[in-house]
Protein backbone atom coordinates (compact mmCIF):
# COMPACT_ATOMS: atom_id res chain seq x y z
CA UNK A 1 0.00 0.00 0.00
CA UNK A 2 1.32 3.41 -0.92
CA UNK A 3 2.09 6.07 1.64
CA UNK A 4 -0.99 8.23 2.26
CA UNK A 5 1.14 11.31 2.79
CA UNK A 6 2.60 10.95 -0.72
CA UNK A 7 -0.76 10.37 -2.36
CA UNK A 8 -2.40 13.21 -0.47
CA UNK A 9 -2.64 16.27 -2.69
CA UNK A 10 -0.82 19.02 -0.94
CA UNK A 11 0.06 22.63 -1.71
CA UNK A 12 2.25 24.04 1.06
CA UNK A 13 1.82 27.66 -0.13
CA UNK A 14 -1.96 27.51 -0.18
CA UNK A 15 -2.09 25.68 3.10
CA UNK A 16 0.32 28.14 4.71
CA UNK A 17 -1.66 31.13 3.45
CA UNK A 18 -4.86 29.65 4.71
CA UNK A 19 -3.48 28.89 8.17
CA UNK A 20 -1.88 32.32 8.45
CA UNK A 21 -4.98 34.32 7.74
CA UNK A 22 -7.90 32.06 8.49
CA UNK A 23 -7.92 32.52 12.24
CA UNK A 24 -11.60 32.77 13.00
CA UNK A 25 -12.54 31.54 16.42
CA UNK A 26 -15.76 31.29 18.38
CA UNK A 27 -16.55 33.99 20.87
CA UNK A 28 -15.70 33.58 24.53
CA UNK A 29 -19.40 33.61 25.39
CA UNK A 30 -20.00 30.59 23.17
CA UNK A 31 -17.04 28.82 24.72
CA UNK A 32 -18.37 29.42 28.22
CA UNK A 33 -21.84 28.27 27.26
CA UNK A 34 -20.66 25.04 25.70
CA UNK A 35 -18.25 24.20 28.50
CA UNK A 36 -20.88 24.89 31.13
CA UNK A 37 -23.30 22.62 29.35
CA UNK A 38 -20.69 19.88 29.00
CA UNK A 39 -19.73 20.09 32.66
CA UNK A 40 -23.36 20.10 33.77
CA UNK A 41 -24.02 17.00 31.70
CA UNK A 42 -21.47 14.97 33.63
CA UNK A 43 -22.00 16.59 37.03
CA UNK A 44 -24.87 14.21 37.81
CA UNK A 45 -22.87 11.31 36.51
CA UNK A 46 -20.58 9.44 38.88
CA UNK A 47 -16.93 9.66 37.81
CA UNK A 48 -15.73 6.58 36.02
CA UNK A 49 -19.23 5.33 35.32
CA UNK A 50 -20.57 5.73 31.81
CA UNK A 51 -24.05 7.19 31.53
CA UNK A 52 -26.63 4.46 31.70
CA UNK A 53 -28.66 3.50 28.72
CA UNK A 54 -32.33 2.63 28.83
CA UNK A 55 -31.80 -1.11 28.89
CA UNK A 56 -29.25 -0.76 31.66
CA UNK A 57 -31.78 1.10 33.76
CA UNK A 58 -34.35 -1.70 33.33
CA UNK A 59 -31.88 -4.54 33.69
CA UNK A 60 -32.13 -4.97 37.46
CA UNK A 61 -35.93 -4.75 37.75
CA UNK A 62 -36.35 -7.20 34.88
CA UNK A 63 -33.87 -9.62 36.44
CA UNK A 64 -35.67 -9.44 39.77
CA UNK A 65 -39.07 -9.95 38.19
CA UNK A 66 -37.81 -12.93 36.21
CA UNK A 67 -36.26 -14.48 39.30
CA UNK A 68 -39.44 -14.01 41.29
CA UNK A 69 -41.55 -15.56 38.55
CA UNK A 70 -39.19 -18.51 38.25
CA UNK A 71 -39.16 -19.07 41.99
CA UNK A 72 -42.94 -18.96 42.17
CA UNK A 73 -43.29 -21.40 39.30
CA UNK A 74 -40.82 -23.84 40.85
CA UNK A 75 -42.58 -23.57 44.21
CA UNK A 76 -45.94 -24.37 42.67
CA UNK A 77 -44.50 -27.30 40.73
CA UNK A 78 -42.77 -28.62 43.82
CA UNK A 79 -45.97 -28.30 45.82
CA UNK A 80 -47.93 -30.26 43.27
CA UNK A 81 -45.35 -32.98 42.93
CA UNK A 82 -45.12 -33.37 46.68
CA UNK A 83 -48.87 -33.66 46.95
CA UNK A 84 -49.04 -36.28 44.24
CA UNK A 85 -46.21 -38.23 45.81
CA UNK A 86 -47.95 -38.14 49.16
CA UNK A 87 -51.11 -39.37 47.53
CA UNK A 88 -49.25 -42.30 46.01
CA UNK A 89 -47.31 -43.20 49.12
CA UNK A 90 -50.16 -44.91 50.99
CA UNK A 91 -50.48 -47.35 48.13
CA UNK A 92 -46.81 -48.12 48.08
CA UNK A 93 -46.28 -48.11 51.80
CA UNK A 94 -47.53 -51.56 52.72
CA UNK A 95 -45.12 -53.18 50.33
CA UNK A 96 -42.18 -52.35 52.54
CA UNK A 97 -41.20 -53.32 56.01
CA UNK A 98 -41.78 -51.20 59.07
CA UNK A 99 -38.69 -49.01 59.01
CA UNK A 100 -38.96 -48.48 55.29
CA UNK A 101 -42.48 -47.32 55.72
CA UNK A 102 -41.38 -45.04 58.45
CA UNK A 103 -38.83 -43.59 56.10
CA UNK A 104 -41.51 -42.95 53.58
CA UNK A 105 -43.57 -41.26 56.19
CA UNK A 106 -40.61 -39.14 57.03
CA UNK A 107 -40.34 -38.09 53.42
CA UNK A 108 -43.83 -36.68 53.54
CA UNK A 109 -44.12 -32.92 53.70
CA UNK A 110 -44.31 -31.33 57.07
CA UNK A 111 -47.61 -29.57 57.28
CA UNK A 112 -49.14 -27.61 60.05
CA UNK A 113 -51.84 -29.31 61.97
CA UNK A 114 -52.58 -31.08 65.17
CA UNK A 115 -53.07 -34.60 63.98
CA UNK A 116 -50.06 -36.59 64.97
CA UNK A 117 -50.90 -40.11 64.05
CA UNK A 118 -53.74 -39.69 61.66
CA UNK A 119 -54.34 -43.00 59.96
CA UNK A 120 -53.06 -43.28 56.49
CA UNK A 121 -55.28 -45.55 54.48
CA UNK A 122 -53.65 -48.19 52.39
CA UNK A 123 -55.83 -47.37 49.46
CA UNK A 124 -57.35 -43.96 49.77
CA UNK A 125 -60.74 -43.44 48.32
CA UNK A 126 -61.18 -41.12 45.37
CA UNK A 127 -62.55 -38.50 47.70
CA UNK A 128 -59.48 -38.77 49.85
CA UNK A 129 -57.25 -38.47 46.84
CA UNK A 130 -59.09 -35.36 45.78
CA UNK A 131 -58.54 -33.97 49.22
CA UNK A 132 -54.90 -34.75 48.97
CA UNK A 133 -54.54 -32.92 45.72
CA UNK A 134 -56.60 -30.00 46.82
CA UNK A 135 -54.36 -29.55 49.79
CA UNK A 136 -57.17 -29.25 52.29
CA UNK A 137 -56.29 -29.54 55.95
CA UNK A 138 -57.65 -33.04 56.06
CA UNK A 139 -55.48 -34.02 53.18
CA UNK A 140 -52.55 -32.39 54.81
CA UNK A 141 -53.15 -34.55 57.81
CA UNK A 142 -53.07 -37.62 55.67
CA UNK A 143 -49.94 -36.55 53.86
CA UNK A 144 -48.08 -35.79 57.01
CA UNK A 145 -48.86 -38.18 59.77
CA UNK A 146 -45.96 -36.88 61.82
CA UNK A 147 -47.40 -33.54 62.75
CA UNK A 148 -45.48 -33.06 65.93
CA UNK A 149 -45.36 -29.35 66.23
CA UNK A 150 -47.48 -29.60 69.31
CA UNK A 151 -45.65 -32.50 70.79
CA UNK A 152 -43.73 -32.27 73.94
CA UNK A 153 -40.02 -32.92 73.49
CA UNK A 154 -40.01 -36.17 75.39
CA UNK A 155 -42.98 -37.51 73.59
CA UNK A 156 -41.03 -38.10 70.46
CA UNK A 157 -38.63 -40.42 72.20
CA UNK A 158 -41.42 -42.34 73.76
CA UNK A 159 -43.14 -42.73 70.46
CA UNK A 160 -39.93 -43.68 68.77
CA UNK A 161 -39.54 -46.43 71.28
CA UNK A 162 -43.07 -47.50 70.67
CA UNK A 163 -42.52 -47.29 66.97
CA UNK A 164 -40.01 -50.05 67.27
CA UNK A 165 -42.90 -52.35 68.05
CA UNK A 166 -45.44 -50.59 65.97
CA UNK A 167 -43.83 -50.86 62.59
CA UNK A 168 -46.66 -52.61 60.88
CA UNK A 169 -49.15 -50.26 62.38
CA UNK A 170 -47.18 -47.31 61.19
CA UNK A 171 -47.37 -48.55 57.65
CA UNK A 172 -51.04 -48.07 57.30
CA UNK A 173 -52.08 -46.48 60.48
CA UNK A 174 -55.31 -48.28 60.02
CA UNK A 175 -55.12 -50.16 63.23
CA UNK A 176 -55.35 -46.99 65.22
CA UNK A 177 -59.08 -46.83 64.88
CA UNK A 178 -59.58 -50.44 65.66
CA UNK A 179 -58.18 -49.91 69.12
CA UNK A 180 -55.71 -51.82 71.19
CA UNK A 181 -58.12 -54.54 72.03
CA UNK A 182 -58.53 -55.68 68.49
CA UNK A 183 -54.95 -55.28 67.45
CA UNK A 184 -52.84 -58.35 67.13
CA UNK A 185 -49.79 -56.59 68.42
CA UNK A 186 -49.92 -56.26 72.17
CA UNK A 187 -47.38 -53.52 72.23
CA UNK A 188 -49.39 -51.26 70.05
CA UNK A 189 -51.20 -48.58 71.96
CA UNK A 190 -53.24 -45.64 70.97
CA UNK A 191 -50.19 -43.95 69.54
CA UNK A 192 -48.64 -46.98 68.02
CA UNK A 193 -49.42 -45.82 64.53
CA UNK A 194 -46.97 -43.02 64.93
CA UNK A 195 -44.02 -43.72 62.69
CA UNK A 196 -40.74 -43.92 64.40
CA UNK A 197 -39.49 -40.98 62.42
CA UNK A 198 -42.37 -38.81 63.38
CA UNK A 199 -40.96 -37.63 66.63
CA UNK A 200 -37.58 -36.46 65.33
CA UNK A 201 -39.18 -34.70 62.43
CA UNK A 202 -41.66 -33.05 64.69
CA UNK A 203 -38.83 -31.82 66.78
CA UNK A 204 -37.35 -30.03 63.86
CA UNK A 205 -35.02 -32.68 62.52
CA UNK A 206 -34.57 -32.60 58.79
CA UNK A 207 -36.00 -35.20 56.52
CA UNK A 208 -32.64 -36.78 55.85
CA UNK A 209 -31.72 -36.95 59.48
CA UNK A 210 -35.08 -38.45 60.27
CA UNK A 211 -34.48 -41.05 57.63
CA UNK A 212 -31.03 -41.76 58.94
CA UNK A 213 -32.35 -41.97 62.44
CA UNK A 214 -35.02 -44.40 61.52
CA UNK A 215 -32.78 -46.58 59.44
CA UNK A 216 -31.27 -48.54 62.30
CA UNK A 217 -34.60 -48.89 64.09
CA UNK A 218 -35.30 -52.47 65.04
CA UNK A 219 -37.30 -54.39 62.55
CA UNK A 220 -40.78 -55.50 63.50
CA UNK A 221 -41.34 -59.01 64.58
CA UNK A 222 -41.20 -61.47 61.76
CA UNK A 223 -44.77 -62.80 62.02
CA UNK A 224 -46.17 -59.31 62.19
CA UNK A 225 -44.20 -58.17 59.18
CA UNK A 226 -45.16 -61.26 57.28
CA UNK A 227 -48.79 -60.71 58.07
CA UNK A 228 -48.65 -57.13 56.96
CA UNK A 229 -46.93 -58.12 53.80
CA UNK A 230 -49.53 -60.74 53.27
CA UNK A 231 -52.27 -58.20 53.72
CA UNK A 232 -50.68 -55.94 51.25
CA UNK A 233 -50.26 -58.60 48.64
CA UNK A 234 -53.54 -60.38 48.80
CA UNK A 235 -56.54 -59.22 46.90
CA UNK A 236 -59.83 -58.29 48.63
CA UNK A 237 -61.34 -61.55 47.51
CA UNK A 238 -58.45 -63.50 48.94
CA UNK A 239 -58.71 -61.54 52.14
CA UNK A 240 -62.40 -62.38 52.46
CA UNK A 241 -61.58 -65.97 51.83
CA UNK A 242 -59.01 -65.81 54.60
CA UNK A 243 -61.63 -64.39 56.93
CA UNK A 244 -63.97 -67.24 56.02
CA UNK A 245 -61.22 -69.68 56.76
CA UNK A 246 -60.62 -68.11 60.18
CA UNK A 247 -64.29 -68.41 60.99
CA UNK A 248 -64.35 -71.97 59.88
CA UNK A 249 -61.39 -72.67 62.10
CA UNK A 250 -63.14 -71.03 65.03
CA UNK A 251 -60.95 -68.00 65.31
CA UNK A 252 -63.89 -65.71 65.56
CA UNK A 253 -62.15 -62.79 67.19
CA UNK A 254 -59.41 -62.78 64.67
CA UNK A 255 -61.92 -63.11 61.85
CA UNK A 256 -63.98 -60.20 63.18
CA UNK A 257 -60.88 -58.13 63.52
CA UNK A 258 -59.83 -58.95 60.00
CA UNK A 259 -63.29 -58.18 58.70
CA UNK A 260 -63.38 -54.84 60.46
CA UNK A 261 -60.05 -53.97 59.05
CA UNK A 262 -61.11 -55.12 55.62
CA UNK A 263 -64.24 -53.00 55.69
CA UNK A 264 -62.33 -50.01 56.81
CA UNK A 265 -59.68 -50.33 54.16
CA UNK A 266 -62.04 -51.40 51.43
CA UNK A 267 -65.21 -49.49 52.11
CA UNK A 268 -66.45 -49.83 48.56
CA UNK A 269 -65.92 -53.52 48.25
CA UNK A 270 -69.15 -55.45 48.82
CA UNK A 271 -68.85 -57.81 51.75
CA UNK A 272 -70.63 -61.13 51.21
CA UNK A 273 -73.70 -61.79 53.29
CA UNK A 274 -72.25 -64.83 54.95
CA UNK A 275 -69.48 -62.78 56.48
CA UNK A 276 -71.82 -60.07 57.71
CA UNK A 277 -73.72 -62.56 59.82
CA UNK B 1 -2.46 16.00 32.78
CA UNK B 2 -4.63 15.83 29.67
CA UNK B 3 -2.16 17.54 27.37
CA UNK B 4 -0.55 14.37 26.10
CA UNK B 5 -3.72 12.39 25.89
CA UNK B 6 -5.11 11.43 22.50
CA UNK B 7 -8.43 12.83 21.37
CA UNK B 8 -10.05 9.46 21.69
CA UNK B 9 -8.79 8.96 25.23
CA UNK B 10 -10.05 12.39 26.20
CA UNK B 11 -13.47 11.66 24.77
CA UNK B 12 -13.67 8.34 26.59
CA UNK B 13 -12.61 10.03 29.80
CA UNK B 14 -15.35 12.57 29.30
CA UNK B 15 -17.82 9.79 28.59
CA UNK B 16 -16.86 8.32 31.95
CA UNK B 17 -17.47 11.59 33.75
CA UNK B 18 -14.21 13.53 33.47
CA UNK B 19 -15.35 17.07 32.63
CA UNK B 20 -11.80 18.38 32.38
CA UNK B 21 -11.13 15.97 29.55
CA UNK B 22 -13.84 17.68 27.57
CA UNK B 23 -12.30 21.07 28.25
CA UNK B 24 -9.01 19.85 26.82
CA UNK B 25 -10.72 18.32 23.84
CA UNK B 26 -12.75 21.42 23.20
CA UNK B 27 -9.63 23.54 23.23
CA UNK B 28 -8.10 21.43 20.50
CA UNK B 29 -11.01 21.72 18.08
CA UNK B 30 -12.77 24.95 18.86
CA UNK B 31 -10.97 26.99 16.18
CA UNK B 32 -10.88 24.40 13.45
CA UNK B 33 -14.50 23.41 13.85
CA UNK B 34 -15.60 27.02 13.92
CA UNK B 35 -13.66 27.84 10.76
CA UNK B 36 -15.00 24.75 9.05
CA UNK B 37 -18.53 25.91 9.72
CA UNK B 38 -17.89 29.55 8.94
CA UNK B 39 -16.27 28.79 5.61
CA UNK B 40 -19.02 26.37 4.75
CA UNK B 41 -22.08 28.43 5.51
CA UNK B 42 -20.56 31.85 4.94
CA UNK B 43 -22.34 33.53 7.84
CA UNK B 44 -20.53 33.86 11.19
CA UNK B 45 -23.82 34.16 13.06
CA UNK B 46 -25.25 31.02 11.52
CA UNK B 47 -21.93 29.27 11.94
CA UNK B 48 -21.95 30.05 15.64
CA UNK B 49 -25.37 28.50 16.07
CA UNK B 50 -24.31 25.43 14.17
CA UNK B 51 -21.10 25.33 16.17
CA UNK B 52 -23.02 25.16 19.43
CA UNK B 53 -25.34 22.52 18.06
CA UNK B 54 -22.43 20.34 17.05
CA UNK B 55 -20.87 20.45 20.49
CA UNK B 56 -24.22 19.79 22.13
CA UNK B 57 -24.54 16.71 19.96
CA UNK B 58 -21.08 15.62 21.04
CA UNK B 59 -22.05 16.02 24.69
CA UNK B 60 -25.31 14.15 24.26
CA UNK B 61 -23.75 11.37 22.22
CA UNK B 62 -20.94 10.72 24.68
CA UNK B 63 -22.60 7.59 26.08
CA UNK B 64 -22.50 5.91 22.68
CA UNK B 65 -19.04 7.05 21.73
CA UNK B 66 -16.66 4.27 20.82
CA UNK B 67 -13.21 5.00 19.40
CA UNK B 68 -13.87 3.19 16.14
CA UNK B 69 -12.32 6.06 14.16
CA UNK B 70 -10.41 9.20 14.95
CA UNK B 71 -12.25 11.67 17.07
CA UNK B 72 -11.78 14.37 14.45
CA UNK B 73 -13.49 12.19 11.85
CA UNK B 74 -16.42 11.68 14.18
CA UNK B 75 -16.60 15.33 15.14
CA UNK B 76 -16.50 16.70 11.61
CA UNK B 77 -18.97 14.10 10.45
CA UNK B 78 -21.38 15.42 13.05
CA UNK B 79 -20.66 18.93 11.83
CA UNK B 80 -21.24 17.93 8.24
CA UNK B 81 -24.56 16.29 9.08
CA UNK B 82 -25.57 19.39 10.96
CA UNK B 83 -24.71 21.50 7.94
CA UNK B 84 -26.80 19.26 5.70
CA UNK B 85 -29.74 19.66 8.07
CA UNK B 86 -29.22 23.40 8.01
CA UNK B 87 -29.18 23.57 4.23
CA UNK B 88 -32.24 21.41 3.99
CA UNK B 89 -34.11 23.74 6.28
CA UNK B 90 -32.92 26.82 4.52
CA UNK B 91 -33.38 25.28 1.11
CA UNK B 92 -30.12 26.94 0.37
CA UNK B 93 -26.96 25.47 -0.98
CA UNK B 94 -27.59 21.73 -0.96
CA UNK B 95 -24.48 20.17 0.41
CA UNK B 96 -25.99 16.70 0.46
CA UNK B 97 -26.89 16.75 -3.22
CA UNK B 98 -23.55 18.23 -4.09
CA UNK B 99 -21.75 15.43 -2.34
CA UNK B 100 -23.56 12.88 -4.42
CA UNK B 101 -21.76 13.95 -7.52
CA UNK B 102 -19.60 11.17 -8.81
CA UNK B 103 -16.57 13.30 -9.61
CA UNK B 104 -15.46 16.92 -9.55
CA UNK B 105 -15.32 16.91 -13.34
CA UNK B 106 -19.08 17.35 -13.25
CA UNK B 107 -18.63 20.91 -11.97
CA UNK B 108 -19.39 23.64 -14.51
CA UNK B 109 -16.00 25.14 -15.52
CA UNK B 110 -17.48 28.35 -16.97
CA UNK B 111 -19.28 29.13 -13.77
CA UNK B 112 -16.17 28.48 -11.73
CA UNK B 113 -14.04 30.73 -13.89
CA UNK B 114 -16.59 33.47 -13.53
CA UNK B 115 -16.33 33.12 -9.78
CA UNK B 116 -12.57 33.21 -9.84
CA UNK B 117 -12.59 36.39 -11.96
CA UNK B 118 -14.73 38.12 -9.37
CA UNK B 119 -12.49 37.07 -6.49
CA UNK B 120 -9.49 39.11 -7.46
CA UNK B 121 -9.20 41.89 -4.94
CA UNK B 122 -8.39 45.45 -6.08
CA UNK B 123 -5.08 46.91 -5.03
CA UNK B 124 -6.58 49.89 -3.17
CA UNK B 125 -7.83 47.53 -0.44
CA UNK B 126 -4.40 47.23 1.24
CA UNK B 127 -3.91 50.45 3.22
CA UNK B 128 -2.06 49.08 6.26
CA UNK B 129 -1.11 45.83 7.89
CA UNK B 130 -4.31 45.38 9.83
CA UNK B 131 -6.52 46.11 6.94
CA UNK B 132 -4.29 44.00 4.78
CA UNK B 133 -4.64 41.10 7.13
CA UNK B 134 -8.37 41.47 7.28
CA UNK B 135 -8.51 41.70 3.56
CA UNK B 136 -6.47 38.59 3.03
CA UNK B 137 -8.66 36.68 5.42
CA UNK B 138 -11.72 37.87 3.56
CA UNK B 139 -10.22 36.87 0.23
CA UNK B 140 -9.42 33.44 1.49
CA UNK B 141 -12.97 33.11 2.70
CA UNK B 142 -14.30 34.22 -0.62
CA UNK B 143 -11.98 31.87 -2.46
CA UNK B 144 -13.23 29.06 -0.36
CA UNK B 145 -16.81 30.11 -0.85
CA UNK B 146 -16.31 30.08 -4.58
CA UNK B 147 -15.33 26.43 -4.54
CA UNK B 148 -17.92 23.79 -5.25
CA UNK B 149 -19.19 22.41 -1.97
CA UNK B 150 -17.55 18.96 -2.27
CA UNK B 151 -14.17 20.51 -3.06
CA UNK B 152 -14.46 23.04 -0.27
CA UNK B 153 -15.45 20.30 2.11
CA UNK B 154 -12.48 18.15 1.15
CA UNK B 155 -10.11 21.08 1.57
CA UNK B 156 -11.50 22.08 4.97
CA UNK B 157 -11.48 18.53 6.26
CA UNK B 158 -7.87 18.18 5.24
CA UNK B 159 -6.75 21.56 6.58
CA UNK B 160 -8.89 22.01 9.68
CA UNK B 161 -9.51 18.46 10.81
CA UNK B 162 -6.26 17.04 9.50
CA UNK B 163 -8.01 14.06 7.97
CA UNK B 164 -6.36 11.72 5.53
CA UNK B 165 -7.85 10.81 2.18
CA UNK B 166 -9.47 7.73 3.59
CA UNK B 167 -10.94 9.68 6.47
CA UNK B 168 -12.23 12.37 4.16
CA UNK B 169 -13.82 9.70 2.03
CA UNK B 170 -15.39 8.19 5.12
CA UNK B 171 -16.62 11.50 6.42
CA UNK B 172 -18.16 12.51 3.12
CA UNK B 173 -19.55 9.11 2.15
CA UNK B 174 -17.48 9.01 -0.99
CA UNK B 175 -14.68 7.00 -2.49
CA UNK B 176 -11.04 7.55 -1.79
CA UNK B 177 -10.22 8.56 -5.36
CA UNK B 178 -13.15 10.94 -5.42
CA UNK B 179 -11.92 12.60 -2.27
CA UNK B 180 -8.46 12.83 -3.71
CA UNK B 181 -9.72 14.46 -6.92
CA UNK B 182 -11.84 16.93 -5.00
CA UNK B 183 -8.93 17.94 -2.85
CA UNK B 184 -6.62 18.34 -5.82
CA UNK B 185 -9.13 20.48 -7.70
CA UNK B 186 -9.72 22.60 -4.62
CA UNK B 187 -6.02 23.28 -4.16
CA UNK B 188 -5.58 24.17 -7.82
CA UNK B 189 -8.49 26.60 -7.79
CA UNK B 190 -7.39 28.21 -4.56
CA UNK B 191 -3.88 28.63 -5.93
CA UNK B 192 -5.34 30.21 -9.03
CA UNK B 193 -7.62 32.58 -7.15
CA UNK B 194 -5.06 33.51 -4.48
CA UNK B 195 -2.09 33.67 -6.81
CA UNK B 196 -1.25 37.28 -5.92
CA UNK B 197 -1.12 36.44 -2.20
CA UNK B 198 1.24 33.53 -2.53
Amino acid sequence: MSDPSIEMPHDPQVSGLYRRYATDEPSAAVDRRILALAHAAVSKQRPGVPPSRWWLRWRTPLALATTAALTLTLSILHERQTGERAAQEPVEAPAGSGPASVGQAARGPVKSGASVAEPRPLAPSPAAKAELRSGSPAAADVRAPARTATERPGEGDRRRAEGAFAGPAAQGGAERETGAATNASPAAGADRALPAAAAPRGLGVTRESARAETAPAPAPSAPSAARTEKKAERSPAAWLEEIRRLRREGQIDEADHQLAEFRRLNPDFPVPEDLLR
Amino acid sequence: MHADWSDERLMMAYRDGDADAFTALYGRYRGSLHRYLVHHCGSPAVAEDLYQDVWIKVVNARADYEPLARFSTWLFRIARNRLIDHYRRQSSQPVASATTRASPEDDDPDEEEACFAGLCAPDHERPDALVERHDKARRISEALASLPAPQREAFLLAEEAGLTLDEIALATDSGRETAKSRLRYALNKLRHSLQDLL
